[in-house]
């Protein structure tokens, strides 16, 4: 026993042995409860996809369980940097929205009445090729989308031109990107934007004109915000005649009058001129100055100039001299100056001539070509960039820069195309607005829309829309109730979204593969079958050889190296595994462009830091652009401006977004908002029925008062199909581009009694 | 039976492993701490829980 | 504060550890002996004293990982610590510490519910994460199993005049408290992304090396919550 106790014997040694495992055990299995009481939450698995919305083009995760998605984060290896807004947070619920269109449909006395495929497929097929045969090509349309991919695009596109001979594509894109697109290829010879969303991080001094990035581009609005917060010194201007919570966030607020902006940048370029604030090396190395016909020197640029002195603009502005030289001053002296801006510029009468100026401005200051420095137009819409204006889907150009009225470039693209010379018409189509109204002249007789929904969203729409009951319509949709599908003969019922596969092209030159993870609903096809079917019943068979979507990307991929917009880099293989890639990109190993026309373009000779190479002489142009006043004009009896837009929680019509339950809630209906003292003036008090009639129209709706609108100016956005505000907004558009003017429509108001029903 | 060597000795490992940590909280520790120390401790209290009950069962107090 | 606590937590585990040491001394030379005395005895030393050092060093283990340098004590952290002192980085994380949102313990306090007060499950996973890591059964980038918890950030957020004034919070509240919607879906990315965590990355390198810690912020706010409430909608970060 004594012996027992004095040193470990072997019912110690069981036992410490015991206690050993004992506690091991406890250890492991400690651990393996970790394990296992931390669970992996909703998610079986994650994919990569691109948003469905607007131009930003945000990477987003999509997470999935048992074929259903559940989850979306934004996608952190993506250009967003994880930042999506609430519309991506809510995609979850757009895969699941009931009611889908899920068989096609004839319109029958009528009604519509669910039909096959085939029937619908003849009717459509038969319809185009008696109006082609008894009218000519030129009587039927394709008007298509910047939500399309860029596959879909394409391929109607090349159907269309190469195939029926009518330049006649057109699409939503005119409404939204055309100025900024035309801007751009007459400054620098080619389209699209020399910077990137990247310079947000790197720019000192943001000058956002006509663009409400807080409520139409949220990520974008942050990462300038996230720049603001690392680097306090940054200053962001806001040019915007309301008092949006862009402008409320930002250090300068110019509250121009609707129409006059053109001679704030004209003023600000004077202000340069006047204080030497130019980069003379950068304007005597890549600069030329043209009056709109012909080169004209830098003294009579400045000459030009005098007319816009502060002093004599600031009244027609509404601003003060002071403020335009302080903006002018930090715009020109910051260490790099980003511009953005969206429709505010583009849907302008003057939106081509607003585009080229606002290029002029970084132009003479050299704020161009460096990381910060550099004019970026943000896109309405995901790939009106990559989609439309890249692959010509619009009614005056061919894919990758080229114009239809150039005879070089129909005869390049038809040996790219395959088909016989001559075969792509000369004239070009009919842009948005002239479309709708050939149209009612019937002279477009059978068109296909895709993938919009021009009822709601065209201007003038009591034109537009008895012109739309005229032409034979068929119109790809995912919901019968849209307003353009009151409208179609035959309806289509589309896959959307992650239903289909393809590319999407946004803003900064970036293409990035959206792939198909969930099926669409019944029998609704992707826009791409569609457009392949009917080609081949239309006997284009061996124009549109292909048969997939990527198949089509090879296509299209390989065209694009003989041109500028080179991106035969960009591999299928390639965009499945990269959260995209910016274009240049010639070769499978280059990693994309960031900065255009500077010495990472591989289009730039080596040795050169910059050039221009989209033009002859490699000299990007300064245009003398006068001020035009809009057509717009306010009187006695229109005596406020209406201009419309997006609200945050909103895209575009509607269509998707005001399905979705806390999106609708967080929106509310559409409405009129004005500054109370206006409302005050003209006998108006918060919540009253209004009616607001321009020369286009009447309508009425609820009137908000809120002092965050500017005296003059009323506000209404267009998502809301109860409240069709196109009704009244004018369909004047810029000369050259064709791009209408939206934001600015001359009305009255007057209390309303009851609600007109629409 | 009136034997505590091993639930001492664990009670002791516990203790220091408890004390380097107090004074040391690196990750190494931490852990000893919570997944060793811990387990330690339960073991001595429990196993000497069940010998007291036992020799007072033995002792017919309860 | 907390510098007190955690001395006075030293001083007595080590008084306890003594204490409990002459106990087991003097057991060992009673060994054999059942007395009722020896009964006591092992009721403290065994029993009581242990029960008390444990708690101790639990409550050690709640306050001492606060620290931003206790988070960096495990390697795998670095490219986290470091990019949030980073005054030129973007992430959430280094704007919330280079603008003295939060005066200390900045790790924790968006990581709050590894706490004493936070949930089972995010008390489990740190637990977990510290196995992982002892035993280098891990692999970089790591990344967080399920989602990073809303609340977090509500304890802060939820009632301050930023987040209030923008009106598109109030329909996604119990998004939010589900987190079926993610605060860093429209606030960014909190800390590195993945790929630049990678051992291999170009970032890697920057990312891991030692970072010479920032000097005590300036304007340093003591209290989180009423520093927020101060802030007026310009000055606020959200959109």
């Amino acid at each position: 026993m004594k012996e027992d106790d004095k040193r470990l014997n072997r019912r110690d040694f069981v036992k410490f042995a015991g206690g050993g495992v004992a506690v091991g055990a406890m250890a492991l299995s400690g651990w393996g409860i970790t394990e296992l009481i931390v669970d992996e939450g909703p998610v079986a698995s994650w994919h990569k996809s691109v948003c469905r919305y607007c131009g930003t083009g945000c990477g987003v995760m999509v997470g999935k369980r048992d074929g259903d998605v559940v989850r979306i984060r934004g996608d952190v290896e993506a250009h967003n940097k994880g930042v999506i807004c609430i519309k991506g947070s809510k995609l979850a619920e757009l895969t699941k929205l009931p009611n889908r269109l899920s068989q096609p449909k004839i319109k029958k006395n009528g009604r519509f009445v669910e039909v096959s495929w085939e029937e619908a497929m003849q009717l459509m097929t038969g319809k185009f090729q008696s109006s082609i045969e008894e009218n000519g090509p030129d009587s039927v349309a394709f008007y298509g989308s910047g939500q399309l991919y860029i596959e879909e695009s394409y391929t109607a596109n090349k159907l269309f031109k190469a195939g029926f001979g009518t330049n006649n594509v057109d699409g939503n894109p005119r409404l939204c990107m055309a100025s900024a697109a035309v801007g751009y290829t007459q400054t620098f010879g080619k389209d699209e934007p020399p910077g990137a969303y990247e310079d947000i991080d790197h720019a000192d001094c943001f000058f956002l004109i006509g663009s409400n990035t807080y409520e139409c581009h949220p990520p974008l609005w942050e990462r300038i915000m996230i720049r603001k917060k690392v680097h306090p010194e940054t200053k962001i201007i806001v040019v915007d005649p309301r008092r949006t919570m862009t402008a409320r966030h930002a250090d300068i607020h110019l509250p121009v009058i609707p129409g006059t902006d053109m001679l704030l940048l004209n003023a600000m370029a004077y202000e340069f001129v006047r204080n030497g604030w130019i980069d003379k090396d950068f304007i005597r190395k890549h600069v030329k100055f043209v009056d709109g016909k012909e080169t004209v020197a830098y003294e009579d640029f400045a000459r030009f100039l005098e007319d816009y002195a502060p002093k004599k603009v600031a009244d027609t502005l509404g601003i003060t001299k002071r403020q335009i030289e302080e903006v002018a001053y930090l715009f020109a002296n910051s260490k790099a100056t980003m511009s953005m801006w969206t429709m505010g510029i583009n849907q302008r009468s003057q939106g081509v001539f607003l585009n080229n100026t606002l290029n002029n401005l970084h132009l003479i200051t050299g704020h161009i070509c460096r990381p910060g420095a550099t004019p970026l137009s943000l896109t309405g819409q995901s790939n009106a960039c990559g989609g439309v204006r890249d692959t010509g889907s619009l009614s005056h150009i061919l894919p990758n820069g080229r114009l239809v009225a150039n005879e070089k470039h129909r005869r390049e693209m038809e040996e790219l195309w395959n088909v016989p010379e001559g075969s792509i018409a000369p004239n070009p189509g009919y842009d948005a607005v002239n479309l709708f109204k050939a149209m009612g002249d019937e002279k477009v007789k059978a068109a296909l829309i895709m993938c919009t929904n021009p009822a709601q969203s065209m201007p003038n729409l009591g034109e537009v829309r008895p012109a739309m009951e005229k032409c034979f319509l068929v119109v790809a949709e995912i919901f019968e109730n849209s307003e353009t599908a009151q409208y179609a003969d035959i309806l289509l019922p589309a896959a959307l979204w992650a239903e289909k596969e393809g590319v999407y092209g946004q803003s900064e030159r970036r293409y990035q593969l959206i792939e198909k993870m969930i099926d669409p609903p019944g029998e609704a096809r992707s826009d791409f079958d569609i457009l392949v079917d009917f080609a081949n019943r239309m006997g284009y068979g061996d124009l549109i050889a292909y048969k997939t979507p990527s198949e089509c990307w090879e296509e299209y991929r390989k065209i694009s190296a003989s041109s500028y917009y080179n991106f035969e880099g960009m591999t299928r293989e390639r965009l499945k595994e990269l959260r995209g890639l910016q274009w240049p990109c010639p070769t499978t190993d280059h990693p994309g462009t960031v900065r255009r026309f500077t010495s990472e373009d591989p289009f730039v000779p080596e040795g050169k830091d910059v050039e221009f190479y989209g033009k002859p002489d490699k000299r990007a142009v300064v245009f003398l652009r006068p001020y035009i006043p809009s057509n717009e004009q306010l009187s006695e009896e229109a005596p406020i401006y209406l201009t419309t837009g997006r609200v945050v929680e909103q895209w575009h019509t509607g269509t998707m977004t005001d399905k979705i339950p806390d999106l609708r809630e967080g929106s509310g209906r559409a409405h009129f908002i004005m500054n109370p003292v206006d409302a005050a003036m003209m006998d108006l008090e918060d919540g009253d029925l209004v009616e607001v009639t321009s020369q286009y129209g009447t309508i009425t709706g609820q009137l908000k008062l809120s002092e965050n609108e500017t005296r003059g100016t009323m506000f209404a956005s267009f998502y809301d199909s109860q409240f069709l505000v196109n009704l009244v907004v004018a369909d004047n558009y810029d000369p050259v581009s064709k791009e209408p003017e939206y934001k600015i429509t001359a009305v009255s108001v007057k209390k309303a009694t009851k609600l007109e029903k629409l | 039976m009136k034997n505590f060597k091993v639930e001492l000795l664990f009670v002791a490992l516990g203790l220091l492993i408890s004390l380097i940590f107090v004074f040391n909280p690196m990750p190494f520790w931490m852990a000893a701490f919570v997944f060793v120390a811990q387990p330690m401790f339960l073991f001595a209290i429990v196993s000497s829980l069940i010998r007291i009950y036992k020799d007072l069962k033995q002792k017919g107090v309860i | 504060m907390i510098e007190e606590t955690k001395d006075l937590v030293k001083i007595l585990t080590t008084v306890l550890v003594i204490i409990d040491f002459a106990l087991i001394i003097y057991l060992i030379r009673k060994r054999g002996i059942l007395d009722s005395k020896v009964k006591k005895v092992i009721l403290f030393g065994v029993i009581i004293i242990p029960f008390g050092v444990a708690f101790l060093a639990n409550y050690h283990v709640f306050e001492t990982s606060k620290t931003i340098g206790s988070c960096q004590n495990c390697h795998v952290m670095k490219p986290f610590t470091n990019d949030m002192q980073n005054p030129a980085s973007m992430t959430l994380a280094a704007r919330h510490y280079k603008n003295n949102w939060i005066a200390k313990d900045q790790c924790y306090a968006c990581h709050a519910d590894y706490g004493f007060n936070g949930t089972l499950k995010a008390k489990t996973d740190g637990y977990r994460h510290l196995m992982r890591y002892i035993t280098r059964t891990y692999h970089e980038p790591i990344r967080y199993r399920g989602g990073f918890n809303n609340q977090n950030c509500l304890n802060c957020h939820e009632n301050a005049s930023g987040y209030l004034a923008v009106e598109m919070h109030e329909p996604l509240r119990e998004d939010f408290k589900s987190n079926e919607t993610s605060c860093l879906n429209c606030h960014g990315r909190a800390h590195p992304k993945p790929s630049s965590r990678t051992p291999g990355h170009e970032d890697y390198q920057k990312l891991i090396s030692e970072f010479e810690l920032l000097k005590e912020p300036k304007n340093r706010v003591e209290e989180v919550a009423d520093f927020l409430l101060t802030l007026n909608d310009d000055e606020n970060e959200e959109f």
